[in-house]
């Protein structure tokens, strides 16, 4: 008959751990297959809705007007009067000059005269394709 | 020396402490860069010429947040999918043309475009609000 010594035991000390790896496995593995890896904005935007479903493509160009924290393109803060000569910047480094395309973040409360403004800056960079970033539209 | 009286044969299984710090990262990590916001996007590309002088051109204009918007000196109300259908059947193949007042959202000039698709119009165009004129 197999007597364990006093002081010893078989038991592994770590059982009671079993169910939190479950926990957090199963937490893990949902943050997986139902999130998209993404790297996120330099300010946090809330697009409009919009019924469209053209997906989200990567553009050379991301440019981020926010109602109340100014304009970005590519993570930096800057004014609108530059915003013309850094597009032109980056299309002339750009690789594929063909289909250059700007994204334009707005947020769904952005009054519709500063992105008449953006997209003249736009204009004056002499590029064309520019696309509007939309969330799709729920059900409700 | 304080020896162990007795002789500990068997070894502690392997703990499980450090693949749980593994995985509390992993999740962690998962958790910070995922997105489940369903992002599109719409082509609002300015027309190089103006291709479109062939067409019809009906101009709608967008008063207030409310979706109040005028056509022909009509108001029309963004919500009222029918009326906007029956505007939409007069003009069966004409471009639309979306203008905006200065501080109408962005959010309202999009549900426009959407209930104008909706009621069937097949040529929807933001260029004229986005150049300004």
């Amino acid at each position: 008959m197999k007597f364990n010594p006093l002081g010893t035991s078989n038991k592994s000390t770590d059982d009671n751990l079993v169910p939190l790896i479950n926990v957090v496995f199963l937490m893990l593995i949902f943050f997986m297959v139902a999130g998209q890896i993404r790297a996120s904005d330099a300010v946090s935007i809330m697009p409009p809705d919009s019924l469209s479903d053209i997906k989200q493509t990567e553009s050379p160009a991301k440019i981020l007007v926010s109602t109340l924290q100014g304009l970005y393109l590519n993570g930096d803060k800057i004014n609108q009067t530059e915003l013309s000569s850094r597009l032109k910047q980056l299309y002339i480094q750009g690789e594929s000059k063909d289909d250059f395309m700007v994204q334009i973040s707005a947020d769904f409360d952005l009054p519709v005269s500063r992105l008449q403004q953006v997209m003249n800056e736009i204009e004056k960079a002499g590029l064309t394709r520019v696309f509007l970033v939309t969330k799709l539209k729920q059900a409700s | 020396m304080r020896l162990n009286g007795t002789h500990q044969k068997r070894r502690q299984a392997i703990s499980l402490t450090p693949l749980i710090d593994v995985v509390f990262i992993l999740l962690l990590f998962f958790m910070l860069s995922s997105s489940f916001v369903p992002w599109r996007q719409i082509n609002i590309s300015m027309p190089t010429a103006s291709s479109s002088s062939n067409n019809e051109m009906v101009k709608l204009e967008i008063l207030d947040n409310n979706g109040l918007f005028l056509f022909d000196s009509h108001a029309y109300v963004l919500s009222n999918l029918a009326g906007l259908k029956l505007l939409v059947a007069r003009f069966p193949d004409s471009v639309f043309l979306i203008k905006a007042k200065a501080d109408v959202e962005t959010g309202v000039l999009l549900a426009l475009l959407d209930q104008l698709t909706l009621a069937g119009a097949k040529n929807v165009s933001l260029s004229a609000t986005l150049k300004g004129q």
